[in-house]
């Protein structure tokens, strides 16, 4: 009943006074917009990375020498390690055993991919992998087969090829059972992927793979080192493949108890987490800026209700005199000025959620609805309410009833 | 005349009165522009802050010289083209000379052969890694515009000779010799003894950008003796006229051509840059951040102007009376209007100038923390800052100003 009867009054002088309030709510809204809007911006440009972020398949983890994100230590660290050979990686590959899907990936970069008189650019990845290697890193076969065990195992001259080397070679012609050249050697296309897109501007389809054991006959292992990818059966058990994965890499390498693991181990959620790190910091710098605005309009909030009770003293003094109790009055200024807030809130929120989002769709980014932030948006413009509405409404509370009656 | 200064004395003896009449409210109204100042002046003064420090990045390259390489330094997709360019060969700086000498008139000014590696140096126990070394001719230092902390440049004939000489940038002498001079010490890069000649002046670092600070410069054939220099991405320095730059960029381009015995049909096999050219990759990204940064804070600013809107709304309320009075007794609409901004005015005046100290104290301060962060506060910043108060007193006063001047005075006594 009396919360009723103080809303009312506060949204009754709220409304008397329409100019005043409709001014002190834009603040409010202008400083909510800030930060949402920011933060709306900053968590498209965030998602949008996090999923460009998810190369490897789903439960599995990656063992390499090389770190796949590294921003603060120098090369030197990791580039006296060995390289993960090839029968280090098989008696990797034994001790794991059944417990979980392994896949081998060793590469070259820049080749060419020859048929008859169309070639490719020389910017193709030539992969040796084997038949793991498209559930490994997420990838689906449009046509044809994948690899087979049995390619390789005996070395099959057999490739599966990228979308965007089909595309370039192959435009409008069948590909599958064609041979095809790279660098002076042939290979049968037995299979083509399905297009995977772009990662940071990058294609992820410029790539031909082929099984491993016929990638080292032609090259050898040349100063390159074999990324192992394992897959647990389950997420359940996928801190324990990883944690047993550790141990059965040490193992294979040779490592004595006292030695740091001479190799990375990485899941999408570590390369996320590691991202993250760098995107904390800049979002609460960018918070702390977007912030200042909402702090103006806290103070036009304080600026207002002074005035506001300025011009009431009369109508407070009348209260009081005919019984109004103290927290009474304090109760009705607060809860004029969250309701100011708290509407400048919600505009705010709206205005803020659309413009952020209109950014982030024109810088083709993924749009998100920051739920987070939008709550905190109106916690936070709740609490601005009561913080700067605290002192008018205490000063309100607290008038001498004779003076305030007396008051011209 | 006489009249405009009476008015415009009494407008502000009024404003002022009223602004001490509302001490705490003038101070909110006063504090939220003061936030909204310090923010677009800090926010200004890092800016500018980043600006500098690129500047003071690039001048390390020099605004006058012309880079030939096999590589352009701008951003290219199709590097399949330029992969198969034969390497530039330290040796055509001798033609470019030659040429130069011929054309005493000519844009071109000097040619220096360098080519870089990043080396580990090592002295007794102290080894530092991943350092800039330059190998270059003695004419060198005719082209930067670097000073020297102490000692000297190696010379033409240290240069010519292949002696084992370096000089060391600040950063470097700092870590191989603290609290000694390195003048005449040795240093160890791979196999070879070097012997310090000169240390180079601080020119400091900002962000990671390249800096003379972590390199170190020495002859080019005691370069060659270790390192390989076909892998060390050699290239030829022009030092140019700078008003002619175009000139410059198209004489040395014959040149370079002549020197590749290049048919006319065929392509460049060469890249001529310059330091414009990593200036045109780095602007757009500090106008999007100036941009961005300035309509943050520009926010906060914005919020302040309501508020100073607001309360001159409720001053022009509270003083109906006092409008019809005055209006009654002969004040035109122009004084009315006068006052009420001029209130306003000096309100976001008075917070302009609070905010400014408050925002020079603070950069100050992190200055005086962080001193790698190039803080710039200048008199232009400032000026800046005053007239955005000015600017947003005028903005927001007009409209209550405006209502007030229009008052009726038959209906305005009447108010209560």
């Amino acid at each position: 009943m009396l919360i009723v009867e103080i809303l009312r009054l506060a949204f009754s002088s709220l409304t008397s006074n329409k100019l005043r309030s409709g001014l002190t709510i834009l603040g409010i809204a202008v400083g909510v917009f800030s930060v949402i809007g920011v933060m709306t911006l900053i968590n498209g440009m965030r998602s949008s990375i996090e999923s460009g972020l998810n190369v490897l398949g789903a439960n599995s983890f990656q063992v390499s020498k090389w770190p796949p994100i590294n921003f603060s230590d120098p090369r030197e660290r990791f580039r006296n390690r060995r390289d993960i050979t090839y029968p280090v990686a098989s008696h990797f590959k034994e001790l794991i055993g059944d417990s979980a899907r392994i896949n081998f990936v060793i590469g070259r970069g820049g080749q060419t991919v020859i048929y008859r008189d169309r070639r490719t650019n020389p910017n193709v990845l030539l992969l040796g992998t084997d038949e793991n290697y498209i559930t490994a890193f997420n990838y689906d076969v449009a046509a044809g087969r994948n690899l087979g065990p049995d390619d390789v195992e005996y070395g099959r001259p057999v490739c599966v090829l990228g979308a965007d080397v089909v595309q370039r070679i192959f435009p409008d012609e069948e590909a599958l059972g064609r041979l095809i050249r790279i660098n002076g050697q042939n290979y049968t296309v037995v299979g083509l992927l399905a297009v995977k897109g772009t990662m940071f501007g990058g294609s992820q389809d410029n790539r031909v793979i082929t099984p491993i054991t016929r990638f080292l006959a032609i090259y050898g292992r040349a100063f390159r080192s074999i990324s192992i990818n394992v897959q647990a059966p389950s997420q359940a058990e996928l801190a324990a493949t990883q944690e047993k994965a550790v141990g059965m890499m040490r193992l294979a390498r040779g490592l004595h108890p006292e030695d740091f693991n001479d190799f990375e181990v990485f899941s999408n959620e570590s390369l996320i987490e590691a991202f993250n790190k760098i995107a904390d910091v800049v979002a609460a710098g960018a918070l702390i800026i977007s912030a200042i605005a909402l702090l103006a309009s806290g103070v036009g909030v304080m600026n207002i209700m002074l005035v506001s009770v300025t011009e009431r003293t009369k109508e407070i003094g009348i209260r009081k005199s005919i019984g109004a109790k103290k927290r009474s009055i304090l109760t009705q200024f607060l809860a004029e000025a969250v309701a100011l807030s708290l509407i400048g809130g919600v505009a705010g929120v709206a205005i803020g959620v659309g413009g952020g989002n209109a950014v982030a769709m024109m810088m083709s980014m993924t749009i998100t609805f920051p739920w987070m932030w939008a709550g905190i948006g109106m916690l936070v413009c709740g609490g601005i309410g009561i913080v700067f509405g605290l002192y008018p409404a205490w000063k309100a509370a607290s008038l001498d009833p004779i003076e305030a009656l007396r008051y011209e | 005349m006489t009249r405009t200064v009476y008015e415009l004395s009494e407008a502000i003896r009024i404003a002022f009165a009223q602004i001490y009449a509302n001490k705490l409210r003038s101070a909110l109204t006063a504090l939220g522009v003061i936030i909204g100042i310090v923010a677009v002046t800090l926010m200004g003064t890092a800016i500018l802050g980043i600006d500098a420090g690129v500047e003071r990045s690039l001048a390390g390259f020099g605004d006058d010289v012309l880079y030939v390489t096999k590589w352009p330094w701008h951003d290219i997709s199709d590097w399949w083209n330029y992969r198969n360019r034969p390497e530039i060969s330290t040796d055509y700086a001798q033609p470019v000379n030659d040429w130069i000498a011929e054309h005493p008139e000519g844009p071109l000014k000097l040619a220096v052969p360098a080519a870089a590696w990043n080396a580990t140096i090592v002295r007794g126990e102290y080894k530092v890694s991943n350092i800039f070394t330059l190998g270059t001719s003695a004419d060198l230092s005719r082209v930067v515009r670097s000073d020297m902390k102490e000692g000297r440049f190696f010379s033409e004939i240290e240069g010519r000779s292949a002696r084992n000489v370096v000089v060391i940038g600040f950063d470097v002498a700092d870590a191989l010799f603290p609290n000694e001079s390195p003048l005449g010490k040795m240093i160890r890069i791979r196999d070879q003894q070097y012997s310090v000649v000169g240390v180079a002046a601080r020119q400091g670092s900002f962000l990671g950008l390249f800096s003379w600070d972590s390199m170190i410069i020495m002859p080019l054939d005691a370069f060659a003796r270790s390192f390989p220099l076909r892998w060390a991405d050699p290239e030829i320095r022009v030092q140019v006229d700078l008003a002619r730059m175009d000139e410059a960029k198209d004489e040395l381009r014959g040149i370079m051509r002549r020197v590749r015995k290049l048919g006319p049909e065929k392509r460049d096999d060469f890249e001529i840059n310059s330091q414009q050219v990593i200036r045109e990759q780095i602007d757009p990204i500090k106008q999007k951040i100036a941009l961005a940064g300035l309509f943050i804070t520009g926010l906060a600013l914005f919020v302040g102007a309501i508020g100073i809107m607001n309360i001159t709304y409720v001053s022009v309320k509270e003083r109906t009376k006092e409008i019809g009075t005055r209006k009654a007794l002969g004040a035109r609409r122009r004084t009315i209007l006068l006052q009420f901004l001029i209130e306003a005015v000096s309100i976001c005046v008075l917070g302009g100038i609070g905010g400014l100290t408050m925002a020079w104290g603070m950069a100050s301060v992190v200055g005086a923390i962080m001193p790698s962060f190039p803080l710039v506060f200048s008199t232009g910043l400032v000026l800046i800052g005053l007239f955005a108060s000015v600017a947003t007193g005028v903005f927001s006063g007009f409209a209550p100003a405006w209502q007030a001047s229009k008052l009726d005075p038959v209906v305005a006594l009447r108010y209560e």
